[in-house]
């Protein structure tokens, strides 16, 4: 059956995806421990508040990390010229019967999905690292740091709840991109028929 | 229990610095390396090791000198900055007479309450020029350990003028007609409401206060605007998503189409 299939994502870049998601994931969690009191009860997840913020700095680190490859290996999809726009796509999605112009590898929002894991990230690692070295900046800048890392952990975990939903039970067929590198050619067909996927 | 509060009655103070001393000998903090800047004003600031300083004010007014005498010191707030932006429970807590105190014992040493005070008080040790340190917040703790022993607080007890006294913070209002008869103004922290309260002969700025104190406005949007706007805009999120799913439903390539392959069933995330 594999003559179904095409190549989406090599083993290579599905790893440091996988990598990203995952770091993501223990941030978010030991984040909010670190974060306010109400959530501080996340701490015992990970066997307290100093087990906590050493895995948050790490994390952070390698995700940083993660941030700048994950860009690189799709740096040339992101940037290439599409006829779609991201109303059309976004209009796609609310609207089953309009078909916005048929786009390539990545549409218009997966680009700008890829803008913003680049952007995000590196406003995140900015902001971070100000508050693990919080005497650098000043009393006056770094009350905000804290309040800009806040206010940027919102928007991420907003663009990450839309990235994971789209990735799964949104569009069906996508998730095993991330699994097995794979998709069907009904699912290229659909979401990407400008596309000239290789067969696995 | 009824709250207690410090007034500093500035009028008074002749800086011999007794509170200082007073202070680090019931806390138990060491001396520290001390800096010539020109005036009788040492230690430089206030550390892990200080809780207490008098600051030195020289304004030179038409060939006159002023000299200012500010105490440099936790405030107790009311309405507590440090408080706020600590995120560990019972970290720092205020207790019924009022001290705002950090228990070193809970405390994380993230350091977000020395960047969540107005009056630049609580400072962290970790970040000394040896590298040694505990890895804690500490501040003036308004000698609540004196005072559950029936104690007024080390420095006003050791003031020689009376400068520095203890009282109830009842008698405010009583002290405020006082000290407008004698031309004094009452600074209180104003929406903080301080149970460290100074009597001044100048303006704030003068002794060191911020004319304007309040918490730090990033603190704030911080602290009490950000954490409910997270928590709403991610359960938002979740019930839209949620919504779209059942509503437009999801983007499936194989919807009422006959050239279903085989492989589509098992392995797409529709059905997980």
């Amino acid at each position: 059956m594999s003559h179904h299939l095409l190549k989406r994502f090599s083993p290579r870049e599905r790893l440091v995806h996988w990598i990203h998601m995952i770091t993501f994931i223990f941030l978010t969690l030991t984040g909010l421990g670190l974060y306010a009191k109400s959530f501080f009860g996340l701490t015992g997840l990970f066997g307290g508040v100093d087990v906590s913020r050493v895995i948050h700095h790490w994390a952070g680190v390698l995700f940083i990390g993660t941030t700048v490859v994950i860009f690189m290996q799709w740096i040339k999809d992101i940037t290439a010229p599409g006829d779609d726009t991201v109303v059309t796509v976004i209009k796609g999605y609310f609207d089953q019967s309009f078909k916005p112009a048929p786009p390539g590898k990545f549409n218009a929002g997966q680009k700008m999905a890829g803008w913003a894991a680049l952007i995000l990230g590196l406003f995140m690692a900015g902001t971070g690292l100000a508050m693990w070295f919080p005497f650098q900046l000043g009393k006056g800048l770094q009350q905000w740091m804290y309040f800009l890392h806040n206010l940027g952990f919102i928007v991420f975990i907003g663009f990450i709840m839309l990235h994971a939903y789209l990735g799964t039970w949104g569009v069906p067929g996508t998730w095993r991109a991330m699994t097995r590198g794979t998709v069907t050619k009904s699912w290229a067909e659909k979401n990407h028929s400008k596309w000239d996927g290789e067969e696995a | 229990m009824a709250e207690k509060m410090i007034v500093i009655d500035t009028s008074k103070c002749t800086a011999c610095r007794g509170c200082q001393t007073a202070c680090k000998q019931w806390n138990n903090l060491s001396a520290e390396q001390t800096e010539c800047k020109g005036s009788y004003e040492n230690p430089p600031n206030l550390s892990y090791n200080t809780y207490t300083r008098i600051r030195f004010n020289e304004v030179e007014n038409g060939g006159e000198i002023s000299w200012f005498f500010g105490q440099h010191r936790c405030l107790h707030c009311a309405d507590a900055g440090c408080m706020k932006a600590c995120p560990v429970p019972s970290a720092i807590t205020r207790d019924a007479k009022g001290a705002v105190v950090i228990n070193q014992a809970l405390c994380t040493g993230c350091k977000y309450c020395v960047f969540g005070c107005p009056f630049d008080v609580p400072r962290y040790d970790g970040a000394n020029a040896e590298g040694f340190g505990v890895d804690k917040a500490f501040k003036c703790t308004l000698c609540f350990d004196r005072q559950e022993m029936g104690m007024q607080p080390a420095c006003t007890k050791t003031c020689p003028t009376g400068a520095l006294y203890f009282t109830d913070k009842g008698k405010l209002e009583g002290i405020r007609a006082s000290a407008k008869d004698r031309g004094l103004t009452v600074y209180d922290g104003e929406s903080l409401s301080t149970n460290v309260v100074f009597l001044l002969e100048d303006k704030a700025g003068q002794y060191g206060l911020p004319p304007k104190p309040a918490i730090p406005t990033a603190t704030f949007l911080w602290r009490t605007v950000m954490k409910p706007v997270g928590v709403i805009a991610f359960l938002a999120g979740a019930v839209g998503l949620l919504a779209h799913y059942v509503t437009v439903g999801p983007k499936d390539a194989d919807d009422g189409g006959g050239a279903a392959p085989p492989s589509s069933s098992p392995g797409e995330g529709g059905e997980y």
